[in-house]
C-alpha cells in the first residue's frame, strides 16, 4: 500500500506581535490509505495545527505535505478551496452545525456543492438519524448533533475524514458510539481517517498513532490489530 | 473606577466599528435636526442684523401729491417712533455703453435704510453717486454715467446735474433681494438702484417718507409684526396730516397765484376804466355844448364817445378773457382732488416678503425628518447593546455572582452607549447647526446680497433637546437592552444562552419551499429570526429608499408646477391694474392704442374680500368677468371642465379649498371691506398651483359691492413684439396703475425653488449615509454572531465569493423588501412633506414621477452594494480556526 499522505519536514510558526511561536518542528510522517490515524498528545502540543494544515484550513510555514500523490503544499487559496471542497470531511468538536437548518438539511448544505456525493437522506439514515432528520440542532443532544456533523462530512465521499476532539464535548457513551460510527465507516468504506485526541486510551482503535510533543512528532507507531471500540474503555 | 474606564476604554477599541456605528447615527440624526432648526433662525438673524444696523424703514408713507419737505420731523413726535426721513426718488434713463439703462435713483437719507459701502465712499459732491452691488462691481468705481437723451423733460428737470461719477458700490436694505421691479421707461424693468445726494433733487417736496419705530422686536416676529400694527392707525393719522399739510400749500400757493393775478387784473381794469372816464370827461370838455338840450344829445359827442368805446373795447375784452382764465384756473384749485396716502410696511418690500417665505420652506421641514433619524438611531443602539450584552454574558453572570447590582454591571455599557451618544450628539450639533445652514446659505446668497457669511445660532435649548434625544436613544435604550438580561439568576447567564431555535417559516408550509435551494432557506429562516433586526433594517432600509423618493418627488412636484401652471393652467400673458374703474369707451380706447401689441384681452372686475368656510377665513382677491374666461384661464379639476359660476355661486382654486376645507357643494361665506357679506355655493374646485383665484358672476359681484366696474384685465400679447416693450408702452398710459407679468412671476418663483434642489441633495445624501449605517451595523452585528457559521462554512470549501453570497443573501432580500415598502413609505413622506413645505398662495401638484421610484430603489441598492463591498473584505479575513473555538 503506498503512501496517501506524507508530511515532510512540516513547520508552522504563529507570528503574535513580534514574538513567533513555533507550533510545529519539523514534522515527519506518513498514513496509508484506508487508515485509521490517531493523533495523539497533550493540549497545545500542536495537534490541531497539524489538522488544519492536512485539511488546507491553514498553510505551513516550511515543508512539504503530499496527499494522494497532490502536493498540497504549494496550493494556492483558491485551490486550496476547492481541495477542502471535494477532497476532505471534517468533523469539529463542537459540531458546528447550521442552526437554522434542520439535520438533513445542514447535510444537504455540505452536499450542494460538490459534483459527486451521497443521499443525504441514506447518509442520515446510515448514522442513525432517520426519524431526527426534521430536527433542528438546538432540538438534539450532543451526540446526535455531531452524528449529524459526520453524517454531513460523509456524504461528501471525502477522500479524507478529519476529526479534532470528535468526543471532546461528548460524555463517555455517546462518545464511544460517535467513534464506533467512525470506525465502522472506516472499515466499511475504506475511507482514510485522522482522529485528534488527547486521550490516549484511543490509540488502541487506530491503525497507525502519532504521538506529538511540544510541537515536534514524538513517535509514529503502528497497529497491526486494532481494538475495535466497543473493547476500549477509559 | 480606573478598572472600569480602563475595561470600558479597552471595549471600545476592540469593537469600534460599533461604537463608530452608534456614534454616527446620533450624530447624523442629531445634526440634522439641530441644523435644519436652526436654519432659519441663523437666516432670520443674520438677515435681522443687517437690516438693524442698516436702519431698516419700518413705514414707508407715499401719497399722492407727497409731502411737504418742512415738517418730516412730527413723525417723531408719535409714540414709539424713532425718526422719519423724506426721500426723493426718479428713474432715469442711463446711457451705458450703447444701452438706455433704467436705473431708479435715490436720495440718500441720513439714518434710515443706510446704505452698505462695499467699496469706495459714500459721495461728497452733487455729481457723485453710489451704484447697486448686485448688478455692478468696483471696475465702475471712478467711471461717469449720463442721463440718456431719450430722457422726458420732467425726468431732466428733476435733477440739478445730468451725470454722475461712480465713487462706491453699495447694497441697501431696501434691495435685499435681486428683484429691482418694475417701471414705465424704457424696457419696463429697473436694472440697478443707484443713490445720489438729496441736493440733486429739483424737487422741492418728499415722494416718500421712512419712519422707524423704537422698540419693534425681532425680525418677522409676532411681536414685530404687533408692534408695526400697533402704530399703524397714529402714523396713518399723521400721514394724513403731513399730506393735509402738503395740499393746504399747493392750494394755498395756487390760490395765491390767482388772487395775485386777480388784483393784477382787477387793477388793470380800474386803469382801464379810469381812463376810459377820463377820456370821456376830456370828450365831454372838448366839445362845446351848442344847439343841443344836453351834451348826451349833440352828435359830435355821441360820435367821439362811441369811438372811445370802441378803441377800449379790444383791452376789455382781453381783459375779460383774462378773468375767465382766471375763473378757470380757481375751479382747477378748488378741484384739486385731497390726497390719498399709501402706508407700506416693511412686507411690501419686496426683499422682505420673499425672504421670509424662502426661510420658511426650510422650517416647515425640519421638523419630518429628524424624527424618523432618531427612530433608527434607538433601533441601531438598540441591536447593537443586545448583541454586546449577548456577547459577552458570561462575564455579566461572573459579576453578578460576585455580587455586583444591576446598575454597577451595566455601568460599563451605559457609559459605552451613553459616551458614543453624547459624543455624537455634540459632534452631530455643531456640525448640523455649522453647515447645513451654510449649505442653505450657499444657495440663498445668490439671490439675497446682505451678508457673505451667515450668523452663527447657538440655542440652548435645542442643544439641550438634541443631547438628551441622543441619550434616549443610546444610554437608555442600553440599560433596557441591560437589565432585560439582568434578570436572570446568575446560574442561568452563566450558561451559554442557548442557540435562538431554528425556526420554520410559514413558507415551508407551501409548495414553493422544496423548490429552493438551502443557502435560500438559511436566509429565508434568518430573515424572520430575529425582529428587532428585522425591523431595524426594514426600517433603515425603506427610510432611505423613502428619503430618495421624497427628496426625488420634491424635485419632480416643483419642477414642473410652474411649467403647468403657465402653460396648462393660465393663458394669459399679463394682468393690468388699472388706477381707477374703466368706462366701456376708455376700455375700447385702451384695446385701440395698443392694438398692435395686445392680441386679446378680457377686462374684470377685481376686489379683496374674505372669505370664510369651516371657521377658517382668509383675504384674498375675487374676480368677476362679462365675457366668457376660458381663453386666459383654463378652470379644470383634473379632466373635467369646471363651468363659470352662475349667481351666487362661486368657484375657487384648490390651493383656497385645501386651506379652508371647502368641498364642491359647501355654501361659504364672502366678507367686502365694509363688513357686508353674502353667502355663496361652491359649484366648482379647479385646480391651481401658484397664487389664489376665486371667480364668481358679474352679479354676484354687485351683489357684494354695489358695483362690478372694470378695474383690472387680463392680456395676451403679440408674440412678434418684445414683452418689455409692450410692458413699457402699457405701463405709460395714466390709467394703467400697475402690470404683472406672468413670465416674471414664474421666472422669481423658480429662482426661489433652486434652494429647494440644495435640499433634496441634502436629502439623497442623508439617505445614503443612513443606509450605510444601518446596513454596516447590521451586517457587522451578523458577522460578529455567525463567525463560527462562516467559518464553518469556510471549512466545507465554500469560496470567497459563495460566502459572501451566503451571508448577503439575506441582506439582499431585507434590502428589496425595505426598498420596496420604502417606496410606498416614500409616497406617504412626500405627500407630508409637500404639505409642509407649501408655501402661501401656492399649491403645489403633489406628484411622483416613476422615473424617481426607480431611481430611488436602485440607488437603495447602490448604497447597499457599497456596503457589501466594503463587508467583503471583513469575511474575506475571518480565519477558520474560529470554527474549532468552543461555544461561548
Ligand atoms: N492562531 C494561533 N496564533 C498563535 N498561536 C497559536 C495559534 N494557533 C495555535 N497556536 C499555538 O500553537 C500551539 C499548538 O496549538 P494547537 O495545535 O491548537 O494545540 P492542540 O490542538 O494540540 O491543543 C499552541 O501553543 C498554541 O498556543
Ligand atoms: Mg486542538
Amino acid at each position: 500500500m503506498s503512501e496517501f499522505i506524507t508530511f515532510d519536514k512540516v513547520g508552522k510558526t504563529y507570528k503574535v506581535g513580534e514574538v513567533d511561536i513555533r507550533a510545529l518542528n519539523n514534522a515527519n510522517f506518513m498514513i496509508k490509505q484506508g487508515e485509521i490515524c490517531v493523533i495523539v498528545g497533550a493540549s497545545g502540543a500542536g495537534k490541531t495545527t497539524i489538522l488544519n494544515i492536512l485539511g488546507g484550513m491553514d498553510t505551513m510555514s516550511d515543508g512539504n505535505v503530499w496527499l494522494d500523490g497532490q502536493e498540497i503544499s504549494t496550493y494556492n487559496e483558491k485551490q486550496l478551496t476547492a481541495y477542502r471542497r471535494y477532497e476532505i470531511g471534517f468533523v469539529f468538536q463542537f459540531y458546528n452545525l447550521i442552526p437554522n437548518l434542520t439535520a438533513l438539511e445542514n447535510v444537504e448544505l455540505a452536499v450542494q456543492i460538490c459534483k459527486d456525493h451521497l443521499d443525504p437522506l441514506q447518509v442520515i439514515q446510515e448514522v442513525g438519524l432517520s426519524d431526527r432528520k426534521d430536527n433542528f440542532p438546538a432540538q438534539l443532544s450532543g451526540g446526535e448533533q455531531q452524528r449529524v456533523a459526520i453524517a454531513r462530512a460523509l456524504a461528501k465521499k471525502p477522500k479524507l475524514l478529519l476529526c479534532d476532539e470528535p468526543t471532546g464535548a461528548l460524555d463517555y457513551h455517546t462518545g464511544k458510539a460517535v467513534l464506533k460510527l467512525l470506525q465502522d465507516t472506516c472499515r466499511k468504506t475504506n475511507m482514510t481517517i485522522v482522529i485528534v485526541t488527547h486521550n490516549s486510551a484511543l490509540c488502541d482503535m487506530a491503525d497507525r498513532v502519532i504521538h506529538v510533543k511540544s510541537g515536534t512528532i514524538e513517535s509514529v507507531t503502528t497497529n497491526p490489530n486494532p481494538t475495535p471500540i466497543e473493547q476500549i474503555e477509559w | 473606577m480606573n478598572v472600569l474606564i480602563k475595561s470600558i476604554f479597552r471595549e471600545i477599541k476592540n469593537s469600534i466599528e460599533r461604537y463608530l456605528a452608534i456614534f454616527s447615527i446620533i450624530a447624523l440624526g442629531v445634526g440634522f435636526f439641530a441644523g435644519l432648526c436652526v436654519c432659519r433662525p441663523a437666516l432670520v438673524h443674520t438677515a435681522g442684523k443687517y437690516l438693524e444696523e442698516q436702519n431698516f424703514y419700518d413705514y414707508r408713507i407715499l401719497s399722492s401729491i407727497g409731502f411737504s419737505k418742512n415738517n418730516t420731523a412730527s413723525f417723531s413726535d408719535l409714540e414709539n417712533i424713532s425718526s422719519a426721513e423724506g426721500a426723493h426718488y426718479e428713474d432715469v434713463l442711463f446711457t451705458i455703453g450703447k444701452n438706455d439703462l433704467t436705473f431708479r435713483v435715490h436720495s440718500i437719507t441720513d439714518n434710515i435704510n443706510k446704505l452698505n459701502i462695499i467699496s469706495g465712499r459714500l459721495p461728497e459732491t452733487d455729481s457723485e453717486c453710489v451704484l447697486d452691488a448686485s448688478f455692478f462691481d468696483e471696475n465702475m468705481i471712478g467711471q461717469t454715467i449720463s442721463f440718456s437723451d431719450s430722457n422726458k423733460e420732467e425726468t431732466l428737470d428733476a435733477f440739478h446735474v445730468s451725470e454722475f461719477t461712480v465713487v462706491g458700490i453699495a447694497t441697501s436694505p431696501l434691495y435685499i433681494s435681486g428683484d429691482r421691479g418694475t417701471t414705465s421707461l424704457g424696457d419696463g424693468t429697473i436694472t440697478a438702484f443707484l443713490f445720489v445726494n438729496e441736493s440733486c433733487f429739483t424737487s422741492d417736496y418728499y415722494k416718500e417718507i421712512y419712519v422707524t419705530l423704537k422698540d419693534s422686536g425681532a425680525l418677522y416676529s409676532d411681536a414685530y409684526k404687533n408692534a408695526v400694527a400697533e402704530q399703524e392707525d397714529e402714523v396713518t393719522k399723521e400721514a394724513k396730516i403731513q399730506a393735509n399739510i402738503r395740499y393746504e400749500e399747493i392750494v394755498a400757493e395756487a390760490q395765491k397765484e390767482i388772487d395775485d393775478a386777480k388784483i393784477k387784473l382787477d387793477e388793470a381794469n380800474e386803469n382801464l376804466q379810469a381812463q376810459k372816464e377820463l377820456a370821456i370827461q376830456d370828450a365831454a370838455q372838448q366839445i362845446p355844448n351848442v344847439g343841443f338840450p344836453s351834451l348826451e344829445e349833440n352828435p359830435y359827442y355821441i360820435e367821439m364817445i362811441d369811438q372811445i368805446e370802441a378803441s377800449f373795447e379790444e383791452p376789455e375784452n382781453e381783459l375779460a378773457e383774462k378773468y375767465l382764465d382766471i375763473e378757470e384756473a380757481q375751479k382747477e384749485v378748488d378741484s384739486i382732488k385731497h390726497p390719498s396716502v399709501y402706508i407700506l410696511k416693511r412686507s411690501e418690500n419686496t426683499g422682505y416678503a420673499s425672504f421670509e417665505q424662502d426661510s420658511t420652506i426650510i422650517e416647515n421641514i425640519s421638523v419630518v425628518f429628524p424624527v424618523f433619524f432618531f427612530l433608527v438611531a434607538a433601533l441601531v443602539c438598540g441591536t447593537t447593546m443586545t448583541r454586546m450584552v449577548d456577547e459577552q454574558r458570561t462575564q455579566i453572570g461572573v459579576w453578578k455572582a460576585m455580587g455586583y447590582n444591576k446598575l454597577q454591571i451595566s455601568r460599563k455599557y451605559l457609559f459605552y452607549a451613553g459616551s458614543a451618544g453624547l459624543f455624537g450628539g455634540i459632534i452631530g450639533f455643531f456640525c448640523g447647526t455649522v453647515f447645513i445652514p451654510r449649505i442653505f446659505w450657499s444657495a440663498y446668497k445668490t439671490i439675497y446680497n446682505f451678508s457673505e457669511r451667515l450668523l452663527y445660532v447657538f440655542d440652548w435649548k435645542m442643544c439641550i433637546i438634541s443631547l438628551g434625544v441622543a441619550m434616549l436613544c443610546t444610554a437608555v435604550i442600553s440599560a433596557l437592552c441591560c437589565f432585560k438580561e439582568l434578570r436572570d439568576v446568575p446560574a442561568l447567564i452563566l450558561r451559554p444562552k442557548a442557540p435562538k431555535n431554528g425556526k420554520r417559516i410559514l413558507l415551508e408550509r407551501t409548495r414553493i419551499w422544496r423548490r429552493i435551494s438551502f443557502l435560500h432557506k438559511v436566509s429565508l429562516r434568518n430573515v424572520v429570526r430575529y425582529k428587532q433586526r428585522f425591523f431595524l433594517m426594514i426600517l433603515g432600509i425603506s427610510g432611505c429608499t423613502a428619503l430618495l423618493v421624497t427628496g426625488f418627488g420634491i424635485q419632480d412636484s416643483i419642477q414642473n408646477v410652474t411649467d403647468y401652471q403657465y402653460q396648462e393652467i393660465i393663458q394669459y400673458d399679463a394682468k393690468v391694474t388699472f388706477t381707477d374703474s374703466l368706462t366701456l369707451e376708455e376700455q375700447n380706447q385702451f384695446i385701440e392704442q395698443h392694438q398692435t401689441m395686445i392680441t386679446d384681452s378680457i377686462f374684470l372686475s377685481e376686489n379683496n374680500i374674505e372669505i370664510t368656510a369651516n371657521g377658517i377665513s382668509k383675504s384674498t382677491t375675487i374676480t368677476s368677468a362679462k365675457e366668457d374666461i376660458t381663453p386666459f384661464i383654463h378652470l379644470q379639476a383634473s379632466d373635467t371642465i369646471i363651468s363659470y359660476p352662475k349667481d351666487e355661486e362661486i368657484i375657487i382654486c384648490k390651493g383656497i379649498a385645501d386651506k379652508l376645507n371647502i368641498k364642491t357643494g359647501n355654501v361659504v361665506t364672502l366678507i367686502n371691506d365694509a363688513f357686508e357679506q353674502i353667502n355663496v355655493t361652491v359649484t366648482g374646485i379647479f385646480d391651481n398651483y401658484i397664487n389664489n383665484y376665486l371667480f364668481i358672476s358679474e352679479n354676484t359681484m354687485i351683489q357684494l359691492f354695489n358695483d362690478a366696474s372694470v378695474n383690472a384685465a387680463y392680456l395676451n400679447f403679440n408674440t412678434d413684439i418684445t414683452t418689455h416693450n409692450i410692458v413699457a408702452s402699457i405701463l405709460n398710459e395714466d390709467i394703467v396703475s400697475h402690470i404683472m407679468l406672468n413670465e416674471d412671476i414664474k421666472e422669481s418663483i423658480e429662482e426661489s425653488f433652486s434652494s429647494l434642489n440644495l435640499v433634496v441633495l441634502l436629502i439623497i445624501i442623508c439617505a445614503g449615509v443612513l443606509a450605510f449605517i444601518v446596513l454596516f451595523n447590521l451586517i457587522n452585528i451578523n458577522i460578529g454572531e455567525r463567525i463560527r457559521e462562516i467559518a464553518t462554512i469556510k471549512v466545507l470549501g465554500f469560496f470567497n465569493s459563495e460566502s459572501s453570497a451566503y451571508i448577503f443573501r439575506e441582506i439582499n432580500m431585507l434590502t428589496s423588501i425595505g426598498a420596496l415598502l420604502g417606496l410606498f413609505f416614500g409616497k406617504l413622506l412626500h405627500s407630508f412633506a409637500m404639505s409642509k413645505i407649501k408655501p402661501d398662495a401656492m399649491c403645489f401638484d403633489s406628484r411622483i414621477a416613476w422615473k424617481s421610484y426607480l431611481f430611488s430603489f436602485i440607488l437603495t441598492l447602490i448604497f447597499a452594494g457599497f456596503v457589501k463591498i466594503a463587508m467583503r473584505y471583513k469575511l474575506k479575513k475571518i480565519s477558520m480556526a474560529e470554527s474549532l473555538k468552543s461555544v461561548e
